[in-house]
């Protein structure tokens, strides 16, 4: 395995660990409201996919800046101007600041589990999707779209679950 | 001289990732004190490792080399205007964050009890935190203009 493969695939790893940590999450989180207190237990797994997610995080983060250096040691310069790049830089950096945000509890749940759930998605499709042609605000344009329409679905699963 | 580049980088993520943990420990309802601490002396030690790495490759190869290509090439503002930027707004980082451990060191205790302390470092590791993001994506932007 050549070191860009290595790269690329710790990259994706990365990713996996934040996909299924978002979603997890969402999941536990929905089971922990079913009776209306987070116990010890459910706390304990929350904590857990909290820590997937910060390895999921770090992983991506040091991993796509050594993909960053790959490139311009390979005279790959033009990839950074690329717009996929710039869309994952902005959306990891949105993943970053939502979890500060989430702690400092300076933004609404709704739209946090939102802005984690379709954020973490959208890393993943774009890294995937190399032969996407769209500028950088298109691509922002779309994420943001379903950041609400994620939020509306998100909303209507739990109240959905919640009464059955 | 690839090596300075790398641990320029490498190092600096570390400093960006040591802010955060400073950002996120003082966020906490229980502040776990010790670890905050150290990410704070982790994140000045790493700004002062990436400022020395990043001064060595800017003085041996981006000055020499790569500066007269970006500023012949088709992206020349790459250079005049973020690395222009990222080289003076980098110098309040290690500045702030020693600033944040020795406020952290000197508060101690008091910083669990005294909440408008803890909202002033706090400001302060959002700053620093803040200013490392934006040096990174300038050093990206600088890095694809060549």
């Amino acid at each position: 395995m050549d070191i860009h493969t290595f790269l690329i695939v710790t990259h994706i790893i990365g990713a996996v660990l934040g996909v299924g940590g978002t979603t997890f999450a969402e999941i536990f989180y929905l089971k922990a409201l079913k009776d209306g207190v987070i116990d010890p237990m459910e706390s304990d797994w929350l904590r857990t996919v909290s820590a997937v997610l910060r390895v999921g995080t770090v992983i991506i983060l040091f991993s796509g800046f050594a993909l960053v250096f790959w490139n311009v040691i390979n005279g790959n310069s033009e990839y950074l101007y690329n717009t996929r790049l710039w869309a994952k830089l902005s959306i990891t950096i949105i993943i970053v600041v939502n979890a500060l945000l989430l702690h400092a509890r300076a933004i609404p749940l709704w739209l946090g589990f939102s802005l984690s759930f379709t954020s973490w998605y959208a890393a993943l499709i774009l890294g995937i999707w190399s032969g996407l042609n769209a500028s950088f605000v298109q691509i922002m344009l779309y994420y943001v779209g379903f950041v609400i329409i994620m939020g509306f679905v998100l909303d209507f699963i739990k109240k959905i679950y919640l009464k059955s | 001289m690839q090596t300075l580049l790398l641990t320029h980088i490498f190092i600096g993520l570390c400093g960006i990732v040591a802010s955060y943990i400073v950002l996120m420990g003082l966020l906490k309802k229980e502040v776990f004190l010790r670890r905050v601490k150290t990410a704070a002396f982790f994140a000045f030690l790493a700004y002062l490792i990436t400022w020395i790495t990043g001064g060595g490759y800017y003085l041996n190869i981006y000055g020499p080399i790569i500066k007269p290509l970006i500023n012949k090439g088709e992206y020349p503002w790459a250079h005049s205007f973020f690395m222009e930027t990222k080289e003076h707004i980098f110098l309040f980082l290690p500045i702030i964050s020693f600033v944040i451990w020795l406020a952290l060191i000197s508060s101690n205790e008091h910083i669990i009890k005294n909440d408008s302390l803890r909202r002033s470092i706090m400001l302060l590791a959002a700053l620093s935190f803040a200013i490392s993001v934006a040096v990174a994506l300038f050093g990206v932007v600088v890095s694809g203009a060549k």
